[in-house]
This record gives structure tokens, C-alpha cells and sequence, in this order.
């Protein structure tokens, strides 16, 4: 049997009646890459404090490699974290601030100091460090403290939206280090971010979290294929949600009847809702495309954003959003009617919950 | 260009007035007093009077030790109640009524202060009794007239300083910092004395220079409680200005004590900046 670096067991935490963690399982494999995500108030933050150590969960337990450490000071558990905001000792210089957690777990000064140096070169911040953190960069700054966090070599690296305070360019070029030295360091990542991007780019697997309770947890490209909720549906990537109706056995129609498909995955729910992203809905002008089903429909809205676009259409009551080429796009005009289509693979059908 | 002049000229002509009104022509006046003699003519006699003179050194060493005793203790009491009103205290309205408790008397007078200490200090006073009651002591000390009873009422008057100083020091203190120390494997205490205690020096710096100039240069609360046995620097100062009418050695007096007390906290600053580093 292994052992989870990490696992999480019906953690539950409320502040002053809310409940900012429902009953949350969660196990972290050795080396893994986990994104937590979710949007702000959705209880990531709170969850990597309880495991940090910072929060004491109401109910719960927590274990790291095996040990329980729900009853653990933050101190005494076998994690390290990089915090949002860096939290860089100001008044220490760069090799001091990544030299600490040596020195607090006893190494004598040197070699303290030496680990450090090795640190900062594997954050490509050699040279650096006799500086002091004010005057670095905010990106040379998330490294220090990257570089502080992994020095220990701790099993489990808790990382606390470290780069929501970077320019977006920048923070491509961090996301793509970042998910290299995790992969050399074999450490696990615990990482937590509202940037669905950022997490389907670097995460082995996302938690998605919404409301204190996780909502699915999967591989990004099986989450973006088959989410398990509306909310799944919604906060990653773009998705036409249309009403389903059940039609006989395996059967089922969308738009009021107007387009019939069969579909083997379906649940059993009193209410289905059907999800079809945008690149899967195609337009044609004015013919039925062979191989989908298609439905006419009436171009509401156009948006042209360069490499691709967005065209809106109505359909039955219903709004359809096609991603489409510019090419596409140039023999479109507002109000025309047009064949709209997709596969009736492409559609992916859940059960709609009770708002 | 000219507009913009006249502009600098008016905002920075009051303040630089009000300067120059309030706190350098009165130090002047005390500076050309104490290098002239009363006929007009400049002279260095009032120095070597103090200078030469042992007494005056004997009367400096006690101003300045009982200074720096009222700022040892008043640290040493004043960090740990900062850390208890920011740190510990977490019912606002408990802390309000501690801050208010710790400011309201800086309102009223130091006299009247100064007096209530006599009181308590006393031969029958509240402290004596007390003390003799609980069975500490068997006979009654003598606090009026000695260092210890004006080191006692110093430092209550000073005490807030400090607590202020500090208190808004350790306010500031980023909790992320301390988190991260902890999180890095450091212990309470270890996260204190590595990452909080450096963080609020600066604080406690301004919090102790300003104890220590108000101590060295308190007239009424030494004066009161002395009961004529122990004489300090300010007191020398007063007795030339209202006594003895001597302007001259009196600014003398007073020029000397003040470039010694810079003179301190300017090596003292030295100090606590290389420490910090």
C-alpha cells in the first residue's frame, strides 16, 4: 500500500456560521502537481491553511506522509509554503532570508549558508545574495521565496497564489519554471490559484472548489471534456449550457425539441442539462453539415479577437456561443439566419442541480 | 517659473517662519546668552565654570543615570505591556479601555502627578503600607528623596511612550512574516527574537531616545519627588533662571546638557542602526 504525501479526511471549517470548509477529502500523491482552484471566498486559501498549519480545522483530520498532523504546530509539520505576498524577511538579506529554515532545523551557519547559495542558483538568482529583499524585483522577490520554501526539501510544497502579483508575461514565463523545477525536484505541489489557465497549464490534476466543498477533482482536459457540475462547466472555459429533455430509452432533444441525439453517459436526474463548448458549434451558411445535427439559428452578436472569434446565436429561445475562424466570421453578417451544428458526441450531458 | 517660486516661497515660508519663531530664535537667545558675559562680551568663562567644576559632572552623572535607569525600566516594562495590548488582547473593547487608561493621564498635569506619587510614596503612604502589610518589608522605605522614588515616577509619566512606540512597531509587523517563520521551522520564541523583535527595533529606538530626553531634562517630576536631597541638571538650569537671575551660566547650563543628551542618542541611534542591519 502507498502512502499519500498528503491526505485530507472530511475537514470542516466555519467562521462565525459560515462554512468556509464542508467536509473536504483530499489525497496529494508523492510528486504530484495539484492546482486548487476555485474563484475568492471558495475556501482554497482556508483549505492550504489548515494543512499549513495556521488554521486548526473544526473537524477533520490532516496527515502528511503517513504521520497525522492535525495536531501539529505549523512548526512541527514536514511542509513548507510560499506565501502570496512572499512574506520575504525585510530587515535579512536574500541568503539569510532562504538560509532560515536551515539554520531553524540546526545546520551550523556554512553549510546552512552553502544550501542556501544552492537554492538561489536553482531559482537562477545566483549573484543575488547579498541583496535585500526591497530592492529585487517582484518577480526575483517570488523567487527568494520559492527559493526559501524548497531549501528544506520539504515532501510537500503548499504554494499560496504565488504569482497573482506578476504581469501577465511574466507570469507565463514563471508557470513554465515553476512546473520545470517541480518536475526536477520531485516534490509534491499543492498550488493554489482562481486563474483556470494557470492551473489547466501546469496542474497534473485541478480541486476544483466552489462554496467550501470541492466540486470535481480530475485531470484540466477530462474536467474541461466531462465536468461533473454546471459550475465545472462554467468556471473552466467557456460552455453552452442547453436544456436536455429525455426522448425514449438513450434518446433525447435539445432546443425544444428541435435537435434529437443519443447519448449513453447520461445520469439519471429528473433535470439534464446538456454542455457543448464553443469550438465544437460550427456555422454554415447554407447548408446542413453531414455527420452533425444542426439547428437554424440567427447571428445575434459578433466578436472578432484576431487568431479566432466569438458569434452568438439564438436559436429556439436558446443562446448558442460558436468559436469560430475569422474566415468564418468575414461571411457573417448580424441578423442572418444560419445553420448551426455539432456532433452529437460533443455533448455532454449532467444533471442539473437544484439552484 | 516666477508663479511657481512665489508658490514654493508661501508654502514653505510659513512653516520655516513657525520654525524660526518657535524653536530657533529662543535657542539662539539661549545661545548667545551662555558665550557672553552680562556687559555684552563674548566669553567661554561660563563653560569653564561648568566644565572645571566637579560638582556640576556629579549633578550630570545622576541627571544622566537616572535617565537611562527610567529608560531600562520603562522598556523593560513597556515592551511586554506593548506586546500584551496588541498581541494578546483581542477584545477591542478591553483594549480601547487599556489604551485610554495608559493615555488619559499624559492629559493631566505632571504636578498633579508628581504629587500623587508623594502620596503614595509616602512614610504612610499606599506603597509602604502594602508593602508592610503583605510582611516584604518590616519597616517603612524611604522612597521620597531618594533615585529609586523618582525613577518610580518617571517612568510611570514615560511609560506610555514606550508602550505607543512599540505598540505601533508591532502593530505593523506583517502576521505573514511571523507565519512564514513558523512555517520555516522556527519556534515561538525563535520567531520572535529572529523576526519580530527586529522589526518592532525601530520602534522601540524612538520609543527609548524619547524616554531618555524627557527624563534627563524633567524639571518638575524630580524636583517634587527629591524632597531636596538629590539635585538634577534641570533643576541646576532653573535655579540660575529663577533665582540667581544668571542668564548667561544658565545658558550655559542648558546648552551643555542638550549637546550631551544629543550627543547620547546620536551614539545610541548609531547603535541600534548597526544592529538592525
Amino acid at each position: 500500500m502507498t502512502t499519500s504525501i498528503l491526505s485530507a479526511n472530511g475537514l470542516s471549517k466555519s467562521f462565525g456560521g459560515h462554512a468556509a470548509l464542508a467536509d473536504i477529502d483530499l489525497q496529494v500523491e508523492q510528486g504530484e502537481f495539484i492546482a486548487l482552484l476555485g474563484p475568492s471566498g471558495c475556501g482554497k486559501t482556508t483549505l492550504l491553511r489548515c494543512i499549513a498549519g495556521f488554521l486548526k480545522p473544526d473537524a477533520g483530520s490532516i496527515s502528511i506522509a503517513g504521520e497525522d498532523v492535525t495536531a501539529l504546530a505549523p512548526y512541527h509539520r514536514p511542509l513548507n509554503t510560499v506565501f502570496q505576498n512572499y512574506a520575504l524577511f525585510p530587515h535579512m538579506s536574500v541568503v539569510e532570508n532562504v538560509a532560515y529554515g536551515p539554520r531553524r532545523k540546526g545546520a551550523p551557519r556554512a553549510e546552512a549558508m552553502r544550501r542556501a547559495e544552492e537554492a538561489l542558483d536553482l531559482v537562477g538568482l545566483t549573484g543575488f545574495a547579498d541583496r535585500m529583499p526591497a530592492r529585487l524585483s517582484g518577480g526575483q522577490q517570488q523567487r527568494v521565496a520559492l527559493a526559501r520554501a524548497i531549501v528544506n526539501r520539504p515532501k510537500l510544497l503548499l504554494l499560496d497564489e504565488p504569482l497573482s502579483a506578476l504581469d501577465l508575461k511574466l507570469r507565463k514565463k514563471v508557470q513554465r519554471e515553476l512546473k520545470q523545477l517541480q518536475e526536477k525536484l520531485g516534490i509534491a505541489f499543492l498550488f493554489v490559484t482562481h486563474d483556470q489557465e494557470e492551473a489547466m497549464s501546469m496542474a497534473d490534476r485541478i480541486v476544483l472548489m466552489n462554496r467550501g466543498k470541492i466540486e470535481q477533482i480530475g485531470r484540466g482536459p477530462d474536467i474541461y471534456r466531462k465536468p461533473a457540475t454546471r459550475f465545472a462547466a462554467d468556471f473552466i472555459g467557456e460552455a453552452n449550457l442547453l436544456p436536455v429533455k429525455r426522448a425514449g430509452e438513450g434518446g433525447f432533444t435539445l432546443f425544444d425539441g428541435a435537435v434529437s441525439i443519443t447519448n449513453g453517459s447520461a445520469p439519471h436526474a429528473a433535470k439534464l442539462l446538456g454542455i457543448v463548448r464553443p469550438e465544437d458549434v460550427a456555422i454554415v451558411t447554407d447548408q446542413a453539415l453531414t455527420g452533425f445535427v444542426t439547428v437554424l439559428a440567427s447571428v445575434e452578436d459578433i466578436v472578432h479577437i484576431g487568431s479566432h472569434g466569438f458569434v452568438t446565436l439564438r436559436t429556439n429561445g436558446c443562446i448558442l456561443i460558436s468559436r469560430t475562424t475569422p474566415d468564418t466570421i468575414s461571411k457573417l453578417v448580424l441578423g442572418a439566419t444560419v445553420h448551426a451544428g455539432f456532433r452529437s458526441t460533443d455533448v455532454h450531458i449532467i444533471a442539473e442541480q437544484a439552484p | 517659473m516666477t508663479a511657481s517660486w512665489r508658490t514654493v516661497a508661501q508654502l514653505a515660508g510659513l512653516p520655516a517662519l513657525f520654525f524660526a519663531a518657535f524653536f530657533i530664535a529662543p535657542m539662539m537667545v539661549v545661545l548667545i546668552a551662555s558665550f557672553t558675559t552680562p556687559e555684552g562680551a563674548p566669553t567661554l568663562a561660563n563653560y569653564f565654570r561648568i566644565l572645571f567644576d566637579s560638582y556640576h559632572w556629579d549633578v550630570l552623572w545622576v541627571t544622566f543615570r537616572i535617565g537611562a535607569l527610567t529608560t531600562i525600566v520603562a522598556v523593560l516594562i513597556g515592551y511586554p505591556l506593548a506586546w500584551y495590548l496588541v498581541r494578546i488582547v483581542n477584545w477591542a473593547p478591553w483594549r480601547r479601555a487599556c489604551v485610554i487608561l495608559l493615555v488619559v493621564p499624559l492629559f493631566t498635569s505632571n504636578i498633579v502627578r508628581s504629587f500623587g506619587w508623594m502620596v503614595l510614596l509616602g512614610r504612610n503612604g499606599l506603597v509602604n503600607d502594602t508593602l508592610v502589610s503583605s510582611g516584604l518589608i518590616e519597616r517603612p522605605m524611604r522612597f521620597l528623596g531618594t533615585e529609586l522614588g523618582i525613577l518610580i515616577g518617571l517612568v510611570y509619566i514615560l511609560l506610555p511612550f514606550i508602550v505607543l512606540a512599540v505598540g505601533n512597531a508591532l502593530a505593523k509587523v506583517d502576521p505573514a512574516l511571523e507565519q512564514a517563520s513558523a512555517d520555516l521551522g522556527a519556534k515561538p520564541f525563535e520567531t520572535f527574537w529572529t523576526v519580530t523583535f527586529p522589526l518592532s527595533l525601530p520602534g522601540l529606538m524612538a520609543g527609548a531616545i524619547m524616554v531618555f530626553m524627557l527624563a534627563v531634562s524633567a524639571y518638575v517630576t524630580p524636583a517634587l519627588l527629591s524632597g531636596g536631597h538629590i539635585t538634577v541638571f534641570s533643576m541646576l538650569i532653573f535655579q540660575q533662571y529663577s533665582s540667581v537671575f544668571d542668564f548667561h551660566y544658565g545658558g550655559a547650563l542648558g546648552i551643555t546638557m542638550l549637546v550631551l543628551t544629543l550627543a547620547l542618542v546620536a551614539i545610541a541611534g548609531r547603535i541600534g542602526e548597526r544592529r538592525s542591519v
